[in-house]
């Protein structure tokens, strides 16, 4: 059995060498080499990827995304972008892999989505900590029980034809109440404009609204992230063909777009829209708290011309104003999101404490 | 402490953590025992540290593969 480790600056000879070619399954797609090797915040000595394999059999991985706190570069952190062992002959590597991968990036590590399972492991290794749960709301525009059953009761997988067709029914006979209760979520009273790149105003505007982050995203970071992507929308046809790799990188639907929002020639509000098989997400927003409710709005407009089935959000300027305002969900659900932050980062969390919902890797999944 | 007393309080903390009628050898690794998976392996080493009132450093766990490697770091460390 050997450990690898791959540096941002190797990503591209490791994709075009031999032991990428034979491991089974992939340690890493294409799509998330090239992202990772033009991360704004990684210089090239950067560990990318910690591998464990035996032959050409792939046991273990560990992920890390080279990051900044505070967009300082002199305050460098890396988030834990993946971990996954080979359930059979890998379970001996979890923790080597981990703590070579927290070793490596010199125990500036942070995670920003952690199971509770990662979360208890963690817990007793005593280099984290765990600033509180964050809370956020997801909203179900559609019934969607085909998804949602199955996630909590697996063996009701096998009925999911009936699902599908139990909540084609619903949504067919609350077409009327619903077209009654959202129409009205599509007149938003300001201005919209969609963007692929962010001009000199928009950076500024991140900026500006960004000061007690603890990532602090700037306007070429986020270019960054929707001009790379780690997920491909693909369609049924060409799924057979491509490669095996542990976590899910096809999907029927995936975009990224910003939208600006204007209010009597004003800026007052910058989204990152995130639409992924129907399931839409704000992982980066920029506004004034006294606009909260027209951004809200906007998302709204968004969910419904997308045809959005959920939306989910972890702003707590956002999700105060669907707390308060109306909206147009059929029903909506607490979630929560745990959070590690090493302890070596402690400080520097304390400091700068409010996380975007993309925070870490999250966007890019 | 010996060797031999060392690995005799390892071998009580494993059973443990593992279960009774865990058989735990010098060269017993996780792939030994069904029940060594990341969860438990944490567990290992923080009742190793706590028993033995020492602390690993990451270096040291990603190098202890098998029970007779914590017996030798545990070991050196009392030194």
């Amino acid at each position: 059995m050997q450990i690898t480790e791959i540096k941002v600056a190797g990503l591209n000879d490791f994709l075009e060498g031999n032991l990428w070619q034979n491991l089974s399954p992939k340690p890493i797609t294409l799509l998330r080499a090239i992202s990772q090797s033009k991360n704004p915040r990684a210089n090239a000595e950067d560990v990318a990827l910690i591998i464990g394999y035996e032959d050409n059999r792939l046991l273990g991985l560990v992920g890390l995304l080279p990051d900044f706190i505070h967009g300082e570069s002199t305050m460098p952190t890396s988030s834990n972008s993946c971990w996954w062992v080979d359930p059979q002959k890998g379970k001996h590597l979890a923790v080597p892999l981990f703590l070579k991968a927290f070793a490596l990036c010199k125990q500036r590590m942070f995670m920003t989505d952690c199971t509770p399972h990662t979360l208890q492991i963690l817990s007793r290794t005593n280099w984290f900590d765990f600033p509180e749960i964050q809370s956020g709301i997801r909203g179900f525009l559609k019934f969607n029980l085909h998804e949602v059953i199955p996630s909590k009761f697996p063996s009701t997988g096998k009925f999911i034809n009936l699902l599908k067709l139990g909540d084609h029914c619903l949504n067919f006979l609350l077409i009327p109440y619903l077209k009654l209760k959202q129409n009205r979520f599509r007149k938003i009273g300001c201005k919209v404009e969609y963007l692929s790149v962010l001009n000199a105003e928009m950076h500024q505007f991140i900026e500006i609204h960004s000061q007690d982050e603890f990532i602090r995203r700037s306007g070429i970071d986020l270019e960054w992230i929707v001009q790379n992507p780690w997920i491909k929308q693909l369609n049924n046809e060409k799924r057979g063909a491509l490669v095996a790799y542990p976590f899910s990188h096809l999907v029927k639907q995936f975009k990224q777009y910003f939208v600006k929002i204007t209010d009597s020639g004003q800026t007052i509000g910058l989204v990152l829209i995130s639409l992924r098989d129907g399931h839409l997400k704000v992982p980066y927003s920029y506004f004034h708290e006294n606009h909260a409710q027209q951004v809200i709005k906007v998302i709204y407009r968004e969910c419904l011309s997308q045809k959005a089935v959920t939306l989910t959000v972890f702003s707590p300027g956002l999700v105060k104003r669907i707390n308060t305002d109306p909206q147009p969900f059929i029903f909506r659900k607490r979630i929560k999101r745990l959070i590690a932050v090493s302890k070596q980062l402690s400080d520097s969390y304390q400091k700068y404490s409010v996380l975007q919902d993309g925070d870490g890797d999250i966007v890019f999944t | 402490m010996n060797k031999s007393q060392i690995f005799s309080k390892i071998e009580s903390i494993c059973t443990q953590i593992f279960g009774e009628g865990t058989v735990i050898t010098e060269t017993t690794s996780a792939s030994d025992i069904e029940k060594w998976d990341s969860m438990n392996h944490v567990t290992l080493i923080a009742a190793i540290e706590k028993e033995f009132g020492i602390t690993f450093d990451i270096m040291e766990i990603i190098g202890m593969t098998t029970i007779g490697d914590f017996v030798d770091v545990v070991a050196k460390k009392q030194t």
